[in-house]
């Protein structure tokens, strides 16, 4: 479908957006925990993605490659909203996601809120693992990091949100 | 081995990634201290509650959207800024010098300063350099389970099994069947999750031998696929 798209198939390039959309958007809206920023960055993405696909190698995966645009993104949009340093804690909105307030349970909403406390770094590599299940070395190739940086950072994600949730008496 | 260290295992045995001797070391702790074992099972009531977290809907018009957005002539406009920025200015910094140093050799093996091109490449081979995998063969998925492909990859800790499945799909187990029998590859995808990435196969799956991937949900069979790296199929 990359080809095809390369080759000027606009209806190849759609079956990519089809088959991305979800995961995509579901990432962003997990960085960005708003849905209206949301839908901007994934569709930033799709269309970084459309301009620059004669850019991408074809000897690597193309959601790595597609992801990493779209964290790219979604770190872009915290840094605006802060206009400091997007690593920081960014926090939008207090109230858990709608998806976990649509299944009342109560431990999945305090989850989404402790998600939220993390710096965006960390959260990536929730996202990454959590939400689109990628391995330890996918994950790697989508940060452009060595896989040992990458449990490293996973470990301290999901530390952190140990001490959240425990906080909250959740955990 | 330190508190953490053995955290740091009992997540990788989590992940489906601990093999070899890591694995033993865990499994030694785990026998014989019950603190142990409480801790491996919060850490594990964490990560499926991660990975349970219920995902959004995708909003009507984003595809619409983009595609009335796509620029007419494709594939032609200007860089943008792609370079990973996790690791903060350091890594900024590192990256720009290796790009100059890389232009420079391209300036003087091309010998003209005017030469374009050669910067954009050396930017594009940094914003794009991640653990190359070999692709040896790959197949449909079984209809049953959802339309993508499954692929038998080398990496750098070698064989693995690749799923690029599309966001639709049914719940699934994997299990993999060569010579030596059935092996489960990972704890189970559910439907709402994203299986696509690599599993690393048991050392026994060799790519000169044909082997069976087994999709299966709660005990009943919903399509197989045989890979043969050997024959390239």
């Amino acid at each position: 479908m990359v080809r095809r798209s390369l080759a000027g198939e606009r209806g190849a390039f759609d079956l990519l957006v089809v088959r991305y959309q979800k995961p995509v958007y579901n990432a962003a809206l997990r960085m960005l925990h708003h849905r209206e920023d949301a839908r901007d960055a994934a569709q930033t993405a799709f269309l970084k993605a459309y301009e620059h696909l004669g850019k991408y190698d074809h000897g690597y995966r193309f959601y790595s490659w597609l992801y990493r645009i779209v964290l790219n993104e979604a770190i872009d949009v915290l840094g605006r909203r802060k206009g400091t340093d997007s690593s920081a804690v960014e926090i939008v909105d207090e109230a858990p996601g709608p998806e976990a307030i649509a299944s009342g349970d109560q431990s999945l909403q305090a989850l989404e809120q402790a998600l939220q406390r993390l710096p965006a770094e960390q959260r990536a590599v929730i996202v990454l693992r959590h939400h689109l299940q990628l391995s330890y070395e996918a994950m790697a190739e989508t940060l452009g990091l060595p896989e040992k940086t990458v449990k490293s950072r996973l470990y301290d994600a999901r530390q952190a949100l140990r001490v959240l949730l425990r906080d909250e008496r959740v955990v | 081995m330190t508190d953490a260290a053995i955290i740091a295992l009992m997540y990788a045995d989590i992940d489906g990634e601990l093999e070899g001797e890591g694995r033993a070391v865990l499994a030694r702790r785990l026998l014989e201290d019950p603190e142990c074992r409480a801790l491996y099972n919060e850490l594990q009531g964490l990560c499926q509650r991660l990975d349970a977290l219920p995902l959004a809907a995708v909003p009507d018009d984003l595809r619409t959207t983009v595609l009335a957005q796509l620029p007419a002539p494709p594939l032609r406009a200007r860089t943008p800024r792609l370079v990973p920025r996790f690791s903060g200015q350091r890594l900024a910094a590192v990256a720009a010098g290796v790009g100059v140093l890389v232009g420079m050799a391209a300036w003087l093996h091309a010998g003209s300063l005017g030469r374009a091109g050669t910067a954009e490449m050396a930017g594009t081979m940094l914003a794009y350099a991640p653990t190359r995998t070999t692709r040896l063969v790959s197949a449909p998925l079984p209809p049953a389970v959802g339309a993508g492909r499954v692929a038998l990859v080398r990496t750098a800790a070698g064989l693995a099994l690749a799923l690029e499945v599309d966001a639709e799909h049914r719940s699934f187990e994997l299990q993999v069947s060569d010579a030596a029998g059935p092996v489960a590859l990972g704890a189970p995808i559910p439907a709402a999750g994203f299986p696509n990435g690599v599993r690393p196969l048991p050392a026994t799956v060799s790519s000169a031998a044909p082997f069976t991937v087994s999709f299966r949900s709660q005990d009943q069979l919903l399509g197989t696929v045989v890979l043969d790296g050997k024959s390239g199929r």
